[in-house]
């Protein structure tokens, strides 16, 4: 038993620019297929987007990376460990910003420091640097309810990042945010993930999100999920979401869908 | 021409918030006003029930003439507050008497927020926890706490009525944070497992912030039932010592009425004030929910 666990580990060993490997992950939930052996690779400080039908378990794949769900089968693995539970190493953004209501924005982003069991002084030093990073520095005292959706999903970015994790996990994060904040809300993101240089894997069910944020996107097929194409992004950034490239390649992804 | 309409505007904004504030002057006004008027109209059906009553023979031989009016009780309450003027040799004033029933309520309170909080949390948390305690509970807490008094009794002796006052505090206290914990939303749960929380942190720092309002709901409910029941038990369990049920039953038993009525607006006074005080700390503490009230 302790030897195909270390065996496991071994197997993951690979790529030195890879950071997340997945391999033959399956999942099901009794009898309900939702994933069915799916492949793929994460490179250091790459935006990988994915996205597919809804109810495809694009969620479950991120979940099964964060350690939320068991895999039925397959591995993943982050720099060559094999993937065991839920840890601060992988930073996770929900749709519903799933913020603790009884902290201010401050003591929410302090959460994962305080956790580690961090002095009271670098605690604030970092999660202030963190909320400066969202652009939330005047809303260190105001509680979650007393936020927009917008500003909440900020102070869930800031508190993921606090943490300093070796990737970012996001889940549909501004799904549920109005057209013109959900742009607003990308541009930050692209700006955030230039200045932290973060690896971000982020779950998607707009074409338009996934093409104006991917370096990389998989395109997903219906229950149970698989792999149907992988489209690399080779339109220069900032996007411009009418030009004639972006247009292309979403009635691309489109027609995949 | 747009500076006149914009200023022309601002003033009528002005006025309007001021029209605003002004009809919630007015309002907080009448709301207290409404307090005093049925206040006064209570203590007046009271008063003229009483004084009416000695001219009416039917209310004669119900013994209603020999209540005392509401000026009349409250001077027996604070003529008789520090001891003074009391026939019987032992008897002591109605605010040592309800002192003691009050440290009596408090220190049987503090038992079971002890006991009851982490078995409330046990319950709602553990896998197992509701199997293993909850039939227990639920056939325990139907009985009345005044249904204990006398195994109460035979056991603590004079300490009888802090039991009872612990009964009826423990139950309201462990099925309020059972059913808090129980309600504990799972994103949250998860959002904290991602950010590497244990479950000791899992416990500590989101289980309990989140079911707290739910306990100082079972607390504030257990408190009321701890003061009812610890009247009750005095007049049964205490007889002789200090305890305001206990200086209720002996000077009714002396056919002292004014005091009777005198040591139960006493009691009213407290619970009211203890009522006050738990939702005043309730507002502090759980500032950050989003209520009706604001």
């Amino acid at each position: 038993m302790f030897r195909l666990k270390n065996q496991k580990s071994d197997d993951c060993k690979g790529d030195n620019e890879v950071l997340l490997s997945v391999k033959g992950l399956r999942k099901r939930f009794g009898s309900l297929n939702v994933i069915d052996d799916i492949d793929f690779d994460l490179k250091l400080g790459e935006l990988l987007c994915i996205v597919g039908p809804s109810g495809c378990g694009k969620t479950t794949i991120l979940r099964a990376i964060a350690g939320l769900e068991k895999p039925s089968g397959g591995r993943i693995c982050l720099e060559g460990k094999t993937i065991e539970g839920p840890g601060p190493d992988r930073g996770m953004v929900f749709q519903d910003p799933a913020l603790f209501p009884w902290r201010n924005s401050l003591k929410n982003v302090e959460f994962g420091l305080e956790i580690k069991g961090m002095g009271r002084e670098e605690k604030e030093r970092i999660a202030r640097s963190s909320m400066d990073l969202v652009g939330l520095e005047d809303f260190s005292h105001s509680y979650p309810y007393q936020l927009s959706g917008g500003m909440q999903q900020r102070v869930g970015l800031a508190r993921a990042l606090a943490n300093d994790p070796e990737m970012l996990l996001m889940d549909e994060p501004f799904g549920a945010l109005d057209a013109q904040t959900r742009n607003s809300m990308q541009d930050e993101l692209l700006r955030i993930w230039g200045e932290t240089k973060k690896t971000v894997m982020f779950v998607t069910h707009s074409v338009d999100e996934a093409i104006y944020l991917g370096d990389r996107i998989l395109v997903l097929s219906a229950r149970p999920a698989s792999i149907r194409e992988e489209i690399k992004v080779q339109i220069e950034r900032p996007r411009d979401r009418t030009g004639e490239q972006f247009n292309d390649l979403r009635k691309e992804v489109l027609g995949l869908l | 021409m747009v500076s006149h309409t914009q200023s022309r505007g601002e003033g009528k904004a002005k006025d309007l918030h001021m029209t605003y504030e002004k009809d919630a002057e007015k309002e907080k006004r009448f709301h207290l006003l409404v307090k005093i008027i049925s206040f006064l109209a209570f203590l007046l059906i009271w008063h003229l029930l009483v004084t009416g009553a000695e001219s009416s023979p039917f209310l004669m031989q119900y013994r209603i003439h020999e209540i005392p009016a509401p000026f009349e009780a409250v001077q027996a309450l604070v003529g008789n507050f520090l001891g003074r003027g009391i026939g019987s040799t032992y008897e002591r004033g109605i605010g040592l008497n309800s002192l003691m029933s009050f440290i009596r309520v408090l220190v049987g309170f503090a038992i079971a927020c002890v006991l009851g909080i982490p078995i409330g949390l046990a319950m709602g948390y553990l896998k197992y926890g509701v199997d293993a305690g909850g039939t227990i509970v639920e056939i325990l807490r139907p009985i009345p706490p005044l249904a204990w008094i006398p195994i109460a009794i035979m056991i603590f002796r004079e300490n009888a009525p802090l039991f009872i006052v612990f009964l009826g505090c423990f139950f309201p206290i462990v099925l309020n944070t059972t059913a808090g914990v129980k309600c504990v939303d799972m994103k949250l749960m998860e959002a904290a497992k991602t950010l590497g929380a244990s479950s000791r942190h899992l416990v500590s720092k989101v289980v309990m912030p989140w079911a707290l309002p739910s306990v100082v709901t079972g607390m504030r409910i257990g408190l009321g039932i701890g003061w009812m029941s610890v009247v009750a038990a005095e007049m049964v369990g205490v007889k002789r010592g200090l305890g305001i049920g206990a200086f209720i039953w002996r000077v009714y038993t002396s056919g002292n009425i004014d005091l009777v009525v005198a040591g139960m607006i006493m009691i009213g006074f407290i619970g009211w004030l203890m009522n006050f005080s738990i939702e005043f700390t309730e507002r502090k503490l759980l500032k950050w929910r989003r209520t009706i009230g604001g």
